[in-house]
C-alpha cells in the first residue's frame, strides 16, 4: 500500500474531496462540468484533478455516449483497499481489547476477593 | 460499575481507533496491559500454543520454541498513561504506529488503541471531519461499484 500516502495527501484537501464526492455514485463528469459544479476556475480544477490522478483516485475515460469527450471517473480500488485494511485492523484490535477487558475484569474480582 | 467491552469508536481515514473501559485504576490498568500481556494477548490462528508474549527492553516479542518474533518496538513508554509502538505485528505495514492511551475516569480506566497508517497526519487531514465524510463516500462507492446482481445494505 505504498500509494496510501499519496491517497491520503490527495484527500487532505477539501476541494479534492468535493471532486471525489461528486463522482462517488459512479457518475462521470468532464473537467468543465466539475468546475461549474464546484464553482472553481478550470485552471484550479485541473490542478486538483492532476493530484487526484497521480494518487490513482480518479482516471480519465472516453465518455461512452460521446467518444469525443473526456470524462473523469472515480477509481474505487484504492479507497476500498484502504477500507478493507481498516476493517481487518479494527477486527484485530477489537479482539485484543475484548480479551484485555476480560482479563482486567478477572483481575478486579481477584483484588476484591483478596480484600475480603 | 459496568465494564464496557471493546468497541470500535471511530474509523477516521487511515486510522483505526478502538476503545474499552475497565474497572481498574489507572496504574493497575497499565500494569495489567503491559506486565500481564502474556495472560490476555489473543494469539493469531496458526501461532504455537506455548508462545509467550512479553515486553523485553524496548521490544514487544512473541517467543516460541521455534524462535522469537518482534511484534513491536516501543518508541514511547509513558507509564501509566501512554505507550507508542512501531507496529510490526499482524496487519502491519512499514512505519505503522500503534498508540495506546490510558485515561483515568471515576472508578475505572479508559483504554484507547490508535493504529495509524503510514503517511497519516490526523491534524493535516482533519481526521474527525474526514472520518464522517469517508464513511459516507465509501458507502456510496461500495453501492455504486457492487458486483452485478449482488445486493448489499452496506
Amino acid at each position: 500500500m505504498a500509494r496510501v500516502g499519496a491517497l491520503l495527501t490527495a484527500l487532505g484537501d477539501e476541494r479534492r474531496r468535493c471532486v471525489v464526492e461528486a463522482l462517488a455514485d459512479g457518475r462521470r463528469a468532464s473537467a468543465g462540468e466539475l468546475a461549474a459544479q464546484l464553482d472553481v476556475t478550470p485552471a484550479l480544477l485541473t490542478r486538483h484533478l492532476r493530484v487526484l490522478r497521480a494518487a490513482s483516485v480518479v482516471r480519465v475515460a472516453l465518455d461512452p455516449d460521446d467518444h469525443r469527450r473526456h470524462v473523469y471517473e472515480l477509481v474505487p480500488d484504492p479507497l476500498l483497499e484502504l477500507r478493507d485494511w481498516a476493517e481487518r485492523v479494527a477486527a484485530f484490535w477489537t479482539g485484543q481489547l475484548d480479551s484485555f477487558t476480560a482479563y482486567a475484569h478477572h483481575e478486579r474480582r481477584g483484588e476484591r476477593g483478596a480484600d475480603r | 460499575m459496568p465494564i464496557t467491552r471493546g468497541e470500535v469508536s471511530a474509523v477516521p481515514i487511515g486510522e483505526v481507533v478502538v476503545t474499552t473501559v475497565v474497572g481498574l485504576g489507572l496504574d493497575e490498568t497499565f500494569r495489567a496491559f503491559t506486565e500481564g500481556i502474556d495472560r490476555w494477548w489473543r494469539r493469531t490462528p496458526g501461532t504455537d500454543l506455548d508462545t509467550i508474549v512479553r515486553f523485553e527492553g524496548d521490544r514487544l516479542v512473541s517467543v516460541s520454541p521455534s524462535g522469537a518474533a518482534v511484534l513491536a518496538t516501543v518508541s514511547t513508554w509513558d507509564a501509566p498513561t501512554r505507550l507508542a509502538l512501531q507496529w510490526e505485528g499482524p496487519h502491519s505495514q512499514p512505519r505503522d504506529e500503534v498508540v495506546v492511551e490510558f485515561e483515568a475516569e471515576p472508578d475505572r480506566t479508559r483504554v484507547t488503541i490508535r493504529h495509524q497508517r503510514e503517511g497519516v497526519s490526523p491534524a493535516a487531514v482533519e481526521s474527525a471531519v474526514l472520518g464522517l465524510w469517508w464513511g459516507d463516500v465509501l458507502q456510496r462507492l461500495t453501492f455504486a461499484h457492487r458486483p452485478q446482481g449482488v445486493t448489499t445494505n452496506r
